[in-house]
């Protein structure tokens, strides 16, 4: 096992059948998706050991639908942010085709931009979350990364749909997905909030524009409208996600008791001492932190929680009013000058994420197109974010994208 | 001819002399079973229960068809003839089962809806096994207190309870006590506990205190030539929580003037005779004396249980000049050894159970390092440690425990005597348990009398009962710490099978006494004056020589009554958390009656002792979370909360702008439409019965989580 990438390989690839949409394609995922009988710690001393007693939803349709588990990778404590993720060197490495990682913040985006793939975030509650350890229920989705949109469909379709299990879920969704054809054309107004630009430097926003720019001319023949839209208050979407997602991590963190599984203190003379100096040991500095942030909203200042999600609300109908004018909305992935990989702090990571995490808080789907928006070395990358349940949309859109710069490039 | 409730006969009192006669019953359906055509109930009342029985023979086709609505728990009455059950057909399991009552009439007085829990506890059918108590959550009978109330085993507390009371009542209105009322609303009485306040309108950020006990107010009226008083009283103690204890308590508060011990011990030996038989337990009598030290001494606790024996020996002695390293140590502290017999029980205390459970996980929770395990064999003793002691010190063992072979010799050595005692006790107690040699439907009553008067503090003496008790001298020295130490009071504790049922004491009435008391307590005269000046002025006027006696009503009811907790013979008790489930008290007030009392905003000048630690946002948040904090990652944890501060005021103020969107939180961007799926059945999870549940657990033990007790030791 390369160690130094995965936190559980099998000793040969897992494959529980030969047909299906999925034949043959390797998936890695990570440690905080169950598969049975796999290692699943989802990075945290919190389920130090924790092998999963059955497999996910997400997994167990991926198996049936013909493909080939290669292995977890590691990943940053409970899934926040992708400090020690190696999901992208893993994926560039060659272990599989696509990978799946839960979006919280933008994670699977954010992984797929630095290893040069295509990353992205379905619809809030169209991929069941049964059997994922989780840490922000009303956020986090499972992501998927690959090296085109079209297979990033292909896997979708394989896991997605209503899953008993998953109380969340509505007991029918739409079966959005499809085979999503290159061929397929058709004029599309993509809109660009303008205060994005207060967000970025100069040379950012001439790497988004120039991109977006492409898009729009006839040479690259996409046939995209380009607008500037307004968004007004884009700053607030952080803020909230923060306060909510704060909240319900210390309350599904809950459950980490040291009692049914993960790590347990050794002294500890009553229940409380317990609790108390074993949830001390399972949690890192910086969930830890954020898990007090969420105390402080949930036990001192509840009403606070009320107003982050009365704020959301009004973010939530902003983008809804958007996407009336333009079906989509483009914005770069990251911040030049960020370093998602290398964030300690909860600032830091929320700062790093503050592109990605809209998408979130509002439930849409997302995906990241990497090479078009270059600053410099670096790969902001270009992230088309559509209306709730338009991930076909998205995906079909993005696409027609790879296919033009691959057939430019072919040139 | 419509019959009224004038005319109601009771169910429970239905037997061969009413055959035949015409009667009118009102009660609940206790059960119901449906023939098709015939028609039977259960008819309960406060008396009990008869059957009833609706057939088209004896029953107008109307009556029959208005039963047929009939559910559990209607309340009804019902008018009709009884008669002798055929041959056969008796209920053993009721008291009225010869007979039945044929309806001929039946009015529904109020309708009920399906009870949370069963209620009935009386088979309809003669092979029918008695239903039992159903394991039924504690908080869901509390909830609905009144359905669980009319269950018959809870009417049978109430009334038992009532039979003590007044056997009370009629005992010691023989004796020429009366019982005197002293006032709820009081202020904090010295009794150690914390007090319930309650604020005052009239004197505003001023509060009076539940009394703790009427401990004063009984002693003024003894003041006041009530020479003997009584009083059945609520008192009220802000106690941790305790799986068997209430917020509130009921007592039976005794106080007279010119008597002396042996005064109290003769009515209270009566007294408590007479509640007993009320449960038709004969208590053996005298009741045994024994000083505090001898209970100490033989048995570790000053409420010893003596329905078994195991008392302990000393030990001491034999090990003067030992060459066992350990025990050598100890006698060099001036420490003492004892031990127990455990009789006959080397069969079911092997060496691994001594060893490893209770040397080395039992014994040591209670406080000790160690115990010192001998079982007795034939050949002499064994032990892992027996080849260190001399045969002398061997054989003296044996005599000195009375062993014989299949005996198990258990000893705890210490340097303080204290602690040899008291976890020798836990340790005799556990062992009885476990071996259950403790026999059931036995009472040993006996009287405690001789306490320590003072115990030691890291700064001087406190008092171990309360500072009004008469001491068994008078003339020490107030200064000398040492001389404190050794004096005895005169109070007396009642012990029943190793509960404390009651306590008092004969009372300082001289005030100059009384000073002396305050001097070795090292108050103030502030102090004092404060606390208790009403008081001390009242002594002043010619007290005369008093004592008496509490009794905890609750406890010894259900003692009495075999009950397993207070709750049982309680009509509305709070739950083991002091919450009332029924009520929901405690509960939060409006800001409009915190306002009116002037409670709102209040600032005191003066920290509170700890307040600061308990300022640190931190730490509240890190208990209310239950996460624990390492020094390092302390500081960035207080950054982030201060951050997280600031992130709320951007937040509320955004979203108090009103920008004309919705003002209604969204929790998720999808509704939960479906938490509850309809078609589903619940079902145990395939991992919990193949206990792949476990595999993952830290602890686990027997098939259960293990985890550490909910009360430190």
């Amino acid at each position: 096992m390369d160690s130094d990438l995965f936190t559980y390989q099998p000793a040969s690839p897992l494959q529980a059948s030969r047909q299906g949409a999925l034949a043959g394609t390797q998936i890695l995922v990570q440690p905080d998706l169950s598969v049975k009988d796999w290692l699943t710690d989802a990075g945290s001393r919190a389920l130090a050991g924790f092998h999963a007693v059955m497999d996910a939803t997400t997994v167990a349709r991926a198996k049936t639908a013909g493909a080939c588990l290669t292995g977890s990778t590691h990943m940053a404590e409970l899934g926040l942010g992708i400090n020690g993720n190696t999901m992208a060197g893993a994926l560039s490495a060659g272990y599989g085709r696509v990978g799946l990682v839960t979006d919280l913040l933008g994670e699977a985006r954010m992984s797929a931009c630095l290893a040069g793939w295509y990353g992205f975030k379905p619809s809030y509650g169209l991929v069941s979350r049964f059997g994922l350890v989780g840490l922000v229920p009303s956020m986090e989705c499972t992501g998927f990364i690959a090296p085109n949109p079209a297979e990033i469909a292909a896997a979708l379709e394989a896991v997605a749909g209503p899953d008993e299990n998953d109380f969340s879920m509505p007991a029918a969704s739409p079966q959005p997905i499809g085979p999503v054809a290159a061929s397929e054309n058709g004029a599309n107004r993509i809109g660009m909030p303008r205060q994005i630009r207060e967000y970025l430097p100069a040379s950012a926003i001439e790497a988004v524009d120039a991109a977006l720019g492409r898009m729009a001319q006839a040479e690259f023949d996409a046939g995209f409208d380009i607008q500037e839209t307004d968004l007004p208050g884009f700053d607030l979407f952080s803020a909230a996600h923060q306060v909510i997602a704060s909240v319900e991590a210390s309350s599904s963190c809950g459950k980490y008791d040291g009692v049914r599984y993960g790590c347990r203190a050794e002294d500890g003379r009553d229940w409380n001492e317990m609790y108390i100096n074993s949830r001390s040991q399972a949690f890192g500095t910086q969930i830890k932190s954020f898990l007090f942030q969420g105390a402080y909203f949930q036990f001192e200042n509840y009403t606070d929680f009320e107003n982050a999600c009365i704020l959301r609300r009004k973010l939530v109908s902003r983008l809804d009013d958007l996407f009336e004018a333009t079906p989509l909305l483009a914005l770069p992935v990251r911040l030049p000058h960020a370093e998602p990989e290398r964030a300690e702090t909860i600032e830091e990571t929320y700062t790093a994420f503050g592109l990605t995490l809209p998408a979130n808080l509002a439930g849409l789907p997302a995906l990241c197109i990497p090479a078009v928006a270059r600053d410099g070395e670096t790969d902001l990358g270009l992230q088309l974010i559509g209306p709730r349940l338009s991930d076909a949309q998205v995906l079909t859109a993005g696409q027609r994208i790879y296919t033009r710069i691959q057939g430019d490039g072919n040139k | 001819m419509d019959m009224t409730f004038h005319d109601r006969s009771m169910c429970g009192h239905m037997g061969a002399s009413h055959v035949g006669r015409q009667v009118v019953l009102a009660g609940w359906v206790d059960a119901l079973r449906d023939h098709g055509e015939v028609l039977f109930i259960h008819l309960r009342d406060q008396s009990g229960i008869v059957q009833v029985v609706f057939s088209p023979e004896c029953t107008e086709k109307s009556v029959c068809e208005q039963a047929g609505q009939l559910r559990n728990e209607f309340c009804v009455r019902i008018t009709g003839r009884v008669v002798d059950r055929t041959p056969g057909t008796e209920n053993p399991h009721i008291v009225t089962g010869d007979v039945e009552v044929n309806a001929s009439d039946l009015t529904i007085l109020s309708q009920s809806e399906t009870p949370p829990f069963t209620i009935s506890e009386k088979s309809m059918l003669a092979g029918a096994p008695v239903r039992q108590d159903q394991a039924v959550a504690e908080d869901l009978r509390l909830q609905y207190r009144y359905l669980d109330l009319r269950r018959p085993s809870m009417q049978r507390q109430l009334f038992k309870r009532h039979a003590i009371i007044r056997a009370i009542r009629n005992f010691l209105d023989e004796q020429g006590f009366i019982e005197v009322e002293t006032p709820m609303l009081t202020r904090s009485t010295p009794e150690g506990a914390r007090d319930y306040i309650v604020p005052s309108r009239h004197h505003p950020r001023s509060f009076y205190a539940l009394p703790q006990s009427p401990q004063l107010f009984k002693q003024l009226l003894m003041v006041g030539g009530v020479e003997r008083y009584y009083q059945i009283v609520r008192c009220f103690r802000d106690e941790d929580l305790r799986p068997n204890r209430q917020p509130e308590f009921t007592q039976l508060d005794l106080e007279a003037a010119f008597i002396d011990e042996e005064f109290v011990y003769r009515v209270f030996e009566e007294l408590v005779a007479r509640m007993f038989a009320v449960g038709g337990i004969d208590l053996p009598r005298p009741f045994v004396r024994m000083t505090w030290t001898d209970a100490m001494n033989t048995a570790g606790s000053d409420r010893p249980d003596l329905r078994f024996g195991m008392t302990f020996v000393d030990a001491t002695d034999i090990f003067t000049d030992t060459n066992y390293a350990i025990f050598r140590q100890i006698m060099e502290r001036g420490g003492c050894i004892k031990g127990i017999n455990v009789k006959g029980q080397s069969g079911n205390l092997s060496k691994n159970i001594l060893q490893n459970e209770y040397a080395k996980e039992i014994v040591p929770g209670f406080g000790a390092r160690g115990m010192t395990w001998m079982r007795v064999a034939d050949a002499g003793l064994e032990s892992n440690i027996v080849q260190f002691f001399s045969e002398t010190e061997q054989k003296r063992i044996l005599e000195r425990f009375g062993a014989e072979t299949g005996d198990v010799i258990l000893m705890i050595a210490d340097a303080s005597w204290h602690l040899v005692c008291t976890a020798l006790g836990q340790l005799r107690l556990h062992l009885a348990r476990r071996l259950e040699l403790i026999p059931e439907g036995v009472y040993k009553p006996l009287w405690i009398t001789n306490f320590p008067l003072f115990e030691a503090t890291d700064t001087g003496v406190t008092s171990s009962h309360h500072p009004f008790t008469m001491p068994d001298q008078t003339d020490f020295d107030p200064t000398d710490t040492d001389a404190l130490l050794d004096l005895k009071s005169r109070a007396y504790d009642l012990v029943i099978n190793g509960e404390e049922t009651g306590g008092g004491s004969i009372r300082i009435n001289d005030r100059r006494l009384q000073d002396k008391i305050f001097q070795a307590l090292d108050l103030t005269e502030e102090d004092v004056a404060e606390k208790f000046g009403f008081f001390l002025q009242a002594l002043e006027y010619g007290a005369p020589p008093h004592g008496g006696m509490a009794l905890g009503l609750d406890r010894i009811t259900a003692m009495i009554l075999s009950a397993p907790s207070i709750r049982e013979v309680i009509a509305f008790p709070k739950n083991r958390s002091a919450f009332c489930p029924l009520t929901q008290a405690p509960a939060p007030v409006s800001r409009e009656q915190l306002a009116e009392l002037e409670l709102l905003d209040i600032k005191d000048d003066a920290p509170l002792p700890g307040a600061g630690r308990q300022k640190d946002p931190v730490a509240s948040l890190s208990w209310v979370s239950r996460i624990g904090i390492e020094d390092a990652e302390r500081e960035e944890i207080r950054t982030a909360v201060a951050q997280a501060k600031t992130l709320a005021e951007r937040v509320n103020r955004e979203a108090s702008q009103n920008t004309g969107e919705s003002a209604e939180p969204l929790f998720s961007v999808l509704p939960a439409s479906n938490r509850f799926r309809p078609g589903t059945t619940a079902r145990i999870s395939e991992l919990s019965e193949n206990k792949r549940l476990l595999e993952n657990a830290p602890a686990v033990k027997g098939g259960y989580f293990k985890v550490a007790s909910v009360l430190g030791q």
